[in-house]
């Protein structure tokens, strides 16, 4: 009885930063391999509308079926897999181990925060098997689609209800997370361990708390209000005079530009909580790979800096077709040009660092090589969708959405990929397979392109996104062979993910072993 | 090395598609889908210099130091994060600072005096349009007279006398070079008017009267695609832009007129 | 290691941290207010139910009694106060305007906390639970005066 305690203590309920950051790198894998499969599923159904598949009602896959899984892929990937992976998981685990601290400054409050998260994502789940199926209004809930309730659609009710309560817990967990990394931060430091001696991946989780504390902070607010909306009859969200499937609505004078306005305040910023330790990370892994340190140390700090403030000044450019004012969107153009320069500095710096080292061409290198350049090719277009004349345009295109898998998608997920190629042999005293690593990584690093580029193309012919299918239009049946080219490389390179599952899970009771500090790094983590 | 090699190659590639693509915008319709499309050249050439620059200085750097075996190179150099942190804030800023006047031009432009007002209402899943008849006035609407069978999608009150000559469509007819302003608007949840070829989208909000205004110049049929996520029959959800020559278009106007005053003779009677 | 004589530095910043996100959210529902009275043309205001001005003063007694040193009045207080909230509550329709329904949901999350400050009075350090506690009172003030000025017309 006392020993079954005990192995609860350790290894489930535990309040150990090392535990509780590989219980969120589980979670978030997990995640990531369930929202993968959702991708693929998605992308079998664009190119083979009417398959017939098997255990499914009625055989076919139906819009609001496509539209369900959609949603959960967005949700899942942001949230469960993005924000947690790169943030929750790497950071509970090095953060204390690279500034000398013991643990993290609440280790009770950092064990209810990945339960909270656990819970969410149980929730979300939960919402795909709520009677009507999952919500269908995407990642950013949109209202009146999202306020509406049942008639609106399928998956509209007690679907969406769940999805916002997931989305609670998720914001609740992060904020206690951010909570924690900053105190950590700020006043665990070994002696004489300056903010300005940090490793930038230390900088990377600590922009990355404060940005997360004061967006998650809107997002649940807004999710109340939009709770309220949908189950207590307020009008926060929804105009007068709404006719839904021929059903006058009783709502008066609520906008839904409100809602836009309070999620991208959030939804902005998130994608820097997700990008901001991916940097952290990146950077920490070159310079350690280069042998040399970080070029340009306190530019690095400082451009982390720049995103976190200018990072809240921008959410306006996911609006510029919403019917927000046009000046508006004029001054949130010149700021998100101006958040770009900080992404440019870093990858200046980057290359600089590369410059004059001595490589050590790893897998974990790799990665972050391929991150750089990744890094490169989804930031460029941002600066096409920043311009409020050309998203009059892209808005809402494939070329969106090619955009943001590049840069906030497979870039990240690169940055995770370095973090756990690089971090492996210090958790777990063994080196992961090279061979498997490295095939790993040149099928992965073709492949996001192979999916990724020809979406900007689909995007230049105007095709809409989040269309479950592409039947009704002439211009886009002509863009078949594009989809079709995307769909194989997407199950291609989803397949080669195989190869890390085995590896990682391989490598933990068979991989050779690691010395102690066995990439030679400077930073503390590896001196214990 | 591979790596290198890779990366150059996908450069070499991403231009290659560029510089030959198969897949690109329709042709432009309108002044400022012209001016649209030499805003995005401009914008792709700075961007592609960037992307290749940025991409074969990656791979140069791995290819060339991938077996250095010499002490550790510069770790910062301040004067050169000066120049490109300069360099990047007058090159971006500058693209969306010259890029403004066409997106002024489509919002804050005031609208011609004599352009034609059409009202647009999205419901889920289809577009519909209303254009005011001779009067040149839009009649009284009213939510609870909505019946889309029986064709009446914008709920006209047709005790309104502005409102008995109002016309309501499924396609949008404008005539060819003279100016048009959409009034969008949505009766239940969030659509989007999209036509390609007019390089134009904007949503239609519930609770909001949004005005579009452009001059579409070349006379054919395009679609209109909804680019707002709106539900299940999102990817259904379309109407066709049908640009006439000015006398086809009075033509087409007049025999609706006259289609009215049959019907509305027909229920006098 | 150092890390014991620095944790109640640590649990500060926590706490400062926490009242940081929790301004953020109201300043979020501020600026929502502020948005929807412009927007909607249907703005009504709420008419403040006496009680409020009752649990004003029993919110900020409570701050009193906690600097001088009595927190088991604190804490009666603090029920009380949840207590009175309940009544001003019970006089307020959330959905019959929006002056009502962002009434609510303002003095719902503030209650939630007041909750979360009673609790903290025996779980947490005494000097963090009293500054939590005086920052909620503040809040409270700034709420009072956001409706007794402004959103009750």
């Amino acid at each position: 009885m006392t020993e079954q305690r005990g192995w609860l203590r350790r290894y489930v309920f535990s309040t150990d930063h090392k535990v509780i950051g590989i219980q969120y790198f589980l979670l978030a894998l997990f995640s990531a391999v369930f929202g993968m499969l959702l991708s693929v599923a998605m992308r079998l159904h664009l190119v083979y509308p009417n398959a017939r598949i098997p255990f499914l009602e009625g055989g076919m896959m139906t819009p609001e079926f496509y539209l369900s899984m959609m949603t959960m892929h967005g949700t899942i990937m942001v949230f469960f897999v993005l924000t947690t992976a790169p943030q929750s998981g790497f950071g509970n685990y090095m953060i204390p181990l690279q500034i000398g601290a013991a643990d993290m400054a609440f280790p009770r409050l950092n064990m209810l925060s990945f339960w909270t998260t656990f819970a969410g994502l149980m929730v979300l789940l939960s919402s795909m098997l709520a009677r009507g199926g999952g919500p269908l209004s995407g990642w950013t809930a949109y209202p009146p689609l999202s306020a509406v309730g049942e008639v609106a659609g399928p998956g509209q009710g007690l679907g969406q209800d769940l999805w916002l309560v997931s989305i609670a817990l998720f914001s609740m967990a992060s904020l206690m997370g951010s909570i924690n990394f900053i105190a950590t931060l700020l006043d665990l430091r070994a002696p004489g361990l300056g903010l300005m001696q940090l490793p930038l991946s230390c900088w990377g989780w600590l922009s990355a708390a404060l940005v997360s504390l004061l967006a998650f902070a809107v997002l649940i607010p807004a999710g109340v209000l939009m709770l309220l909306d949908r189950n207590l009859g307020t009008s926060f969200f929804l105009p007068a005079g709404l006719v839904v499937s021929d059903r006058i609505l009783e709502h008066s004078g609520g906008s839904p530009i409100l809602w836009q306005h309070l999620f991208w305040f959030f939804g902005h910023p998130e994608v820097y909580i997700v990008i901001l330790p991916a940097m952290g990370i990146i950077s920490t892994v070159l310079a350690t790979m280069s042998r040399k340190p970080i070029f340009g140390y306190k530019a690095m700090v400082y451009a982390m800096l720049a995103i976190v403030v200018l990072g809240f000044l921008v959410w306006g450019h996911h609006m510029f077709v919403s019917g927000m004012s046009p000046y508006s969107g004029i001054a949130f153009s010149m700021i998100t040009m101006a958040v770009g320069v900080p992404s440019a500095i870093k990858t200046f710096n980057w290359i600089g660092t590369i410059w004059g080292g001595r490589l050590r061409l790893d897998t974990p290198m790799l990665f972050a090589l391929g991150f750089v350049s990744l890094f490169v090719s989804g930031g460029i277009t941002g600066i096409f969708l920043g311009q409020p004349s050309i998203d009059l345009y892209f808005h809402d295109t494939y070329f969106v959405v090619g955009h943001f898998h590049m840069i906030m998608g497979v870039a990240a997920i690169f940055a995770i990929f370095a973090g756990t190629y690089y971090w492996f042999p210090l958790m777990f005293g063994r080196f992961m397979n090279e061979p498997m690593g490295k095939f790993h990584f040149y099928v992965t690093f073709i492949g996001v392109y192979m999916i990724f580029v020809p979406m900007h193309f689909a995007g230049f012919a105007g095709n809409p996104r989040r269309y479950p299918d592409f039947q009704e239009f002439e211009f886009l049946n002509s863009l078949r062979s594009l989809h079709v080219f995307m769909t194989h490389s997407a199950i291609t390179t989803a397949a080669a993910q195989l190869v890390f599952l085995v590896n990682l899970f391989w490598s933990m009771r068979r991989g050779r072993t690691a010395s102690g500090n066995p990439w030679e790094a400077a930073t503390r983590e590896w001196q214990g | 090395m591979l790596l290198a090699a890779l990366i150059w190659l996908v450069a070499i590639v991403v231009t290659g598609l560029f510089i030959a693509p198969r897949w690109w915008f329709p042709d432009p319709i309108s002044a400022h889908a012209r001016a649209f499309d030499a805003s995005f050249l401009t914008t792709l050439w700075v961007t592609g210099v960037i992307f290749v620059a940025a991409q074969i200085a990656l791979g140069w750097s791995i290819f060339r130091f991938r077996k250095n075996t010499a002490p550790a190179g510069s770790a910062g150099n301040d004067r050169l994060e000066l120049l490109w942190t300069g360099a990047a804030l007058v090159l971006f800023v500058g693209l969306a600072a010259v890029s403004t006047k066409i997106w002024a031009g489509v919002h804050l432009d005031p609208i011609a005096a004599d352009a034609l007002r059409i009202e647009a209402s999205g419901k889920q899943f289809a577009f519909n349009f209303r254009y005011a008849g001779k009067d040149g006035k839009f009649g009284r609407t009213n939510i609870k007279l909505i019946n889309d069978s029986t064709g009446n999608p914008f709920g006209i009150d047709y005790t309104d006398p502005a409102g008995r000559d109002d016309i309501a469509t499924a396609a949008l007819r404008v005539p060819s070079g003279k100016p048009v302003v959409l009034l969008l608007k949505s009766r239940d949840v969030i659509h989007n008017f999209f036509v390609r070829e007019l390089r134009l989208k904007q949503d239609l909000v519930p609770g909001m009267e949004i005005p579009l205004a452009f001059t579409a110049d070349k006379p054919g049929s395009y679609s209109i695609a909804c680019s707002e996520l709106c539900g299940l029959g999102h990817h259904q959800m379309q109407s066709q832009l049908i640009v006439l020559e000015p006398e086809e278009f009075e033509r087409w106007l007049n025999d609706m007129h006259d289609q009215l005053q049959v019907v509305t003779n027909a229920e006098a009677r | 290691m150092n890390g014991r004589a620095e944790i109640p530095r640590a649990s500060l910043t926590g706490l400062y941290a926490m009242a940081g996100a929790v301004t953020m959210a109201f300043m979020a529902l501020t600026s929502a207010m502020v948005v929807r009275r412009t927007l909607g043309g249907d703005w009504t205001g709420v008419p403040l139910p006496g009680v409020v001005f009752v649990n004003t003063a029993v919110i900020v007694l409570a701050s009193i009694a906690l600097e001088r040193g009595r927190t088991g009045l604190t804490a009666v207080l603090g029920v009380l106060f949840l207590g009175g909230q309940v009544l001003a509550w019970r006089e307020i329709a959330i959905a019959a305007g929006p002056g009502n329904s962002f009434f609510w949901v303002f003095t719902a999350l503030h209650a939630t906390h007041v909750t979360g400050a009673i609790a903290a009075l025996g779980l947490a350090r005494p000097a963090v639970a009293r500054i939590f506690w005086h920052f909620l009172t503040v809040l409270w003030i700034y709420l009072l005066l956001l409706f007794a000025l402004w959103g009750n017309r």
